[in-house]
């Protein structure tokens, strides 16, 4: 039973961190009707340019402010100046622009960082830590939950929220009441990518920082997002912890861990037949 | 995206091929081992790239995947030719079947996904296919980590060429038949169908087409060409590993659909064009270099020249298209009234 | 307090609009009437920027072509378009929100609430998501929402449409009270050409594009020969 717990308790550090890559996904959905299959990638450059901040000496909490505000400028530019010249077209497009950004992230990861693992600090006191969880891991949970907040009254209870929500749905009907639906567009990029930064940076103590460290990750919280549904934060965030728990307990007592990400796609694939909303987001009707 | 050729210039655009396929042909007589390889390996993108052409520029069916169907059908060619001594000329029509039979088997849930999701599980089964060669379960057959050798096939004794050059010319017939296949099925009433559902899966569904069947045959269909390509590339190589198969492949047949035009059955020639030789450039700037100027490529060819390098030429030799001019964009008005 | 001078507009190479020329009196109704296809929901989407134009469009004096409809929103124009606009996956109470977006003043609850009396359908489903709503109801929605904006001027692109006598008598109801009330400057895009006429001071027909006929509401109502060949009853 101990064991079981254990490896139930590692599923949910996983799930952690699945989470705060998953509420950026969410963010430029919500924000773009799009999925940014570049995400991950964006995420791991944020947090190499954060490993040369420390490398200078700054301290931890400087560090990460810095990099939460540069990874939002970033996310900015590169809707301005490679998103928004493809214009909303067609989801291939949208698609195929994403995937190139992944590639090009990828590369300058490789070029900036070569081929070395680096280790990467974490901020969390060991008092954080417990038996069944390390500081660390705790400390990302604590901070998902935070960021999870952050965003959900930013969304619901703000009328900027709202107006980039709306932007997102219905960019012709927020013209008409006034909302500049392009920086709508920017700032969502932004905020997402300064989400994304912080998942980096909680990753990379656990995982080392190397250029592919998100890579599987991505889709764990593709997974994660998807269950939960795409559209609702909280659900993402759950779905997290659940892809976390369940890929883990595959992993441990079925399959062997060679195939856990097989196993995540599976997951991804029948959910996605059974439930293209997921567990807890809303069915959009297609009109004809 | 129907296209009619101006009549009188359609002779010698007949002519024009003919006779470059007949230089092509005759080529491995004035080239070395390893440029023969290169032209084979320009062959097997080509048909890799049909199979995307079909899938997603024809059907609208968006797969970031076909670097496992690639992998598939070499692991299938090396398996068959190592550990089943299968004789070699058999191995491409029996990698092509085994191919087609899996995409089926992908497209049964695959049909039900759309869009974006449809693009998610792809990029899934990408990332997730050398993880499943690796398997310690699989060792036995798929070599594992390491990965089979396969042995390239003998000429038979009569035809006097070298073994590149045997492999060259059944590449080539390959191809050919490959090519006269595919735009045969899409100029017939399959590739009209394909069409209607990429365009308006709703009103084609109202007007009878079966929407499973004909998004089951594009799965399949494309899956073979690139299970093909896939086996040939293995006799080419003479070696298969998991790390070859990686979703790094699957972007990268992407990128060069789209660069060669994803609509144009003869625009995969300059993509693959591009992926044999924009590599061996790039490499020369940065080792890390491929991959961003591949991600870059993508993302210019998609902005600025979105039906790829084949509508350039299309513009040049004078071929109308049936394209509608809609307006598109954020402020895009709905409708005349 | 808007003026159309010698507007052509189209989509892509087709011109639809060819040299129209109309306005609206500060706090007056002007009807624009004609077929289907004659170039009504054009000129709509022409004032809010949704094509590009050339003449002269002008709100309050200030030449409006070639900004984008959030800019012209921004002035003071509100639209209520022909397929009601609704922000489908919100709230109903969010679409009214929404509606407000541009002011900065602390008045925007009670204006909702305001809304909400009048419409008592749209009370009873305040949190729900918009979809739901019928189209009688979602264009009550899209009125307040274009209202909760507190315009200078509302164009109103065929707002009986579709709908059922009882629900369009209602929302004519309130366009009169709101005419009345707050001095409100209205352009009214209707195919249901008597109606259109009650409510307003003034109306231009088009046919293909152009202007064919303008003139006071009332001389158009009571003149039969106009009334038969050109507004159809």
């Amino acid at each position: 039973m101990g064991e079981f717990l254990n490896q139930v308790l590692a599923g949910v550090a996983n799930g952690g961190i699945y989470a705060s890559l998953a509420l950026a996904l969410v963010m430029i959905y919500q924000a773009t009707q799009h999925i940014n299959f570049a995400q991950g990638e964006m995420a791991t450059l944020s947090t190499f340019g954060a490993w040369f901040l420390f490398d200078a000496g700054m301290p931890y909490w400087v560090v990460f402010a810095l990099t939460v505000f540069g990874s939002f400028i970033m996310g900015a530019l590169v809707e301005r100046l490679v998103v928004k010249p493809v214009g909303t077209a067609s989801p291939f497009a949208f698609i195929a622009v994403t995937v190139g950004l992944l590639m090009i992230a990828n590369s300058a990861s490789h070029w900036v960082g070569g081929g070395d693992i680096r280790e990467f600090p974490s901020p969390f006191p060991g008092w954080l830590g417990s038996r069944y969880l390390s500081a660390h891991e705790t400390g990302t949970i604590l901070v998902t939950m935070i960021v999870l907040v952050a965003l959900l009254t930013f969304l619901k209870r703000t009328p900027f929220g709202l107006a980039m929500r709306a932007a997102a749905q219905n960019p012709v009907s927020s013209g008409f009441v006034g909302i500049r639906v392009g920086l709508m567009l920017t700032i969502g990029w932004g905020i997402s990518a300064a989400i994304g930064a912080i998942a980096g940076m909680m990753v990379a103590p656990i995982a080392f920082l190397e250029p592919n460290m998100m890579g599987s990750i991505l889709l764990y919280a593709f997974a994660g997002a998807l269950l939960g549904g795409i559209n609702n934060p909280t659900g993402a965030v759950i779905g997290s912890f659940a892809v976390g728990i369940f890929e883990n307990l595959l992993g441990v007592y079925v399959t062997g861990s060679e195939l856990k990400l097989t196993s995540a796609l599976c997951l991804i694939v029948i959910l996605l037949i059974l439930r293209p909303s997921g567990l807890f987001g809303k069915a959009a009707v297609s009109r004809v | 995206m129907l296209r009619r050729t101006t009549s009188s210039r359609k002779p010698i655009l007949i002519v024009g091929g003919a006779a470059a396929l007949l230089l092509f042909a005759c080529g491995p007589y004035f080239m070395n081992g390893y440029n023969i390889f290169q032209l084979t390996m320009l062959m097997s993108y080509a048909i890799a790239l049909l199979g995307i052409v079909v899938l997603t520029g024809y059907c609208g069916q968006f797969s970031l995947g076909q670097g496992a169907f690639f992998g598939f059908g070499a692991y299938v060619a090396a398996v068959l030719i190592g550990k089943a001594s299968l004789h070699y000329l058999l191995v491409l029509p029996v990698a092509a079947a085994a191919s087609f039979v899996v995409g089926a088997l992908v497209s049964l849930p695959a049909i039900r996904l759309k869009g974006i999701y449809l693009a998610l599980t792809t990029f899934g089964l990408a990332v997730a296919f050398p993880q499943l060669l690796k398997h310690p379960g699989l060792e036995a057959v798929t070599g594992g980590v390491l990965g089979l050798t396969v042995s390239l096939p003998q000429p038979p004794e009569f035809l006097g060429v070298t073994q590149d050059h045997w492999l060259f010319l059944v590449s080539l017939v390959t191809t050919v038949i490959a090519f006269a296949v595919t735009a045969g099925l899409l100029r017939g009433r399959v590739g009209r169908a394909f069409i209607a559902i990429s365009d308006n899966p709703t009103a084609s569904v109202a007007m009878g087409v079966s929407l499973q069947h004909y998004k089951m045959l594009a799965f399949a269909f494309s899956s073979m060409l690139t299970g093909v390509a896939g086996a040939i590339s293995a006799l080419a190589v003479r070696y298969v590993a998991p790390d070859s198969f990686s979703m790094f492949l699957s972007v990268t047949l992407l990128v060069g659909a789209v660069v060669g035009g994803v609509k144009s059955v003869w625009g995969v020639i300059f993509g693959a064009l591009f992926m044999l030789y924009v590599p061996n450039i790039a490499n020369q700037i940065s080792e890390a270099a491929p991959w961003a100027v591949y991600g870059a490529a993508l993302i210019l060819v998609v902005t600025f020249i979105p039906d790829g390098i084949a509508s350039l030429f299309d513009r040049f030799i004078g071929r109308r298209r049936n394209a509608a001019a809609e307006p598109t964009g954020v402020y895009a008005p709905s409708g005349v009234k | 307090m808007l003026r159309l001078t010698g507007v052509s507009a189209g989509y892509g190479k087709t011109p639809v609009l060819h040299e129209v020329s109309l306005s609206v009196q500060r706090g007056g109704v002007t009807a624009v009437l004609g077929a289907n296809g004659a170039g009504k929901t054009t000129t709509i989407r022409t004032i809010c920027g949704l094509l590009p134009a050339t003449g002269e469009i002008a709100i309050a004096g200030k030449n409006i072509v070639g900004q984008t409809s959030d800019r012209i929103a921004r002035l003071g124009v509100a639209h209520v378009p022909d397929n009601r606009g609704t922000f489908i996956d919100l709230t109903v109470r969010e679409n009214l929100l929404l509606g407000a977006h541009t002011r900065r003043d602390g008045e925007v609850e009670g204006d909702i609430e305001r809304f909400l009396e009048l419409f008592p359908r749209l009370k009873s489903r305040i949190h729900q998501q918009a979809g739901n709503l019928s189209g009688g109801e979602q264009q009550m929605l899209a009125l307040s929402r274009a209202l909760m904006l507190r315009p200078q001027i509302l164009l109103l692109d065929e707002p009986s449409f579709g709908l059922a006598p009882k629900v369009v008598a209602e929302i004519f109801e309130l366009l009169r009270k709101v005419k009345e009330e707050d001095g409100l400057s209205v352009l009214l895009v209707e195919q249901n050409a008597r109606m259109a006429l009650m409510l307003s001071d003034k109306a231009y027909v088009l046919e293909s594009g152009k202007v064919v006929l303008s003139g006071d509401s009332r001389d158009l109502a009571s003149d039969d020969a106009i009334r038969k060949s050109y507004l159809g009853y």
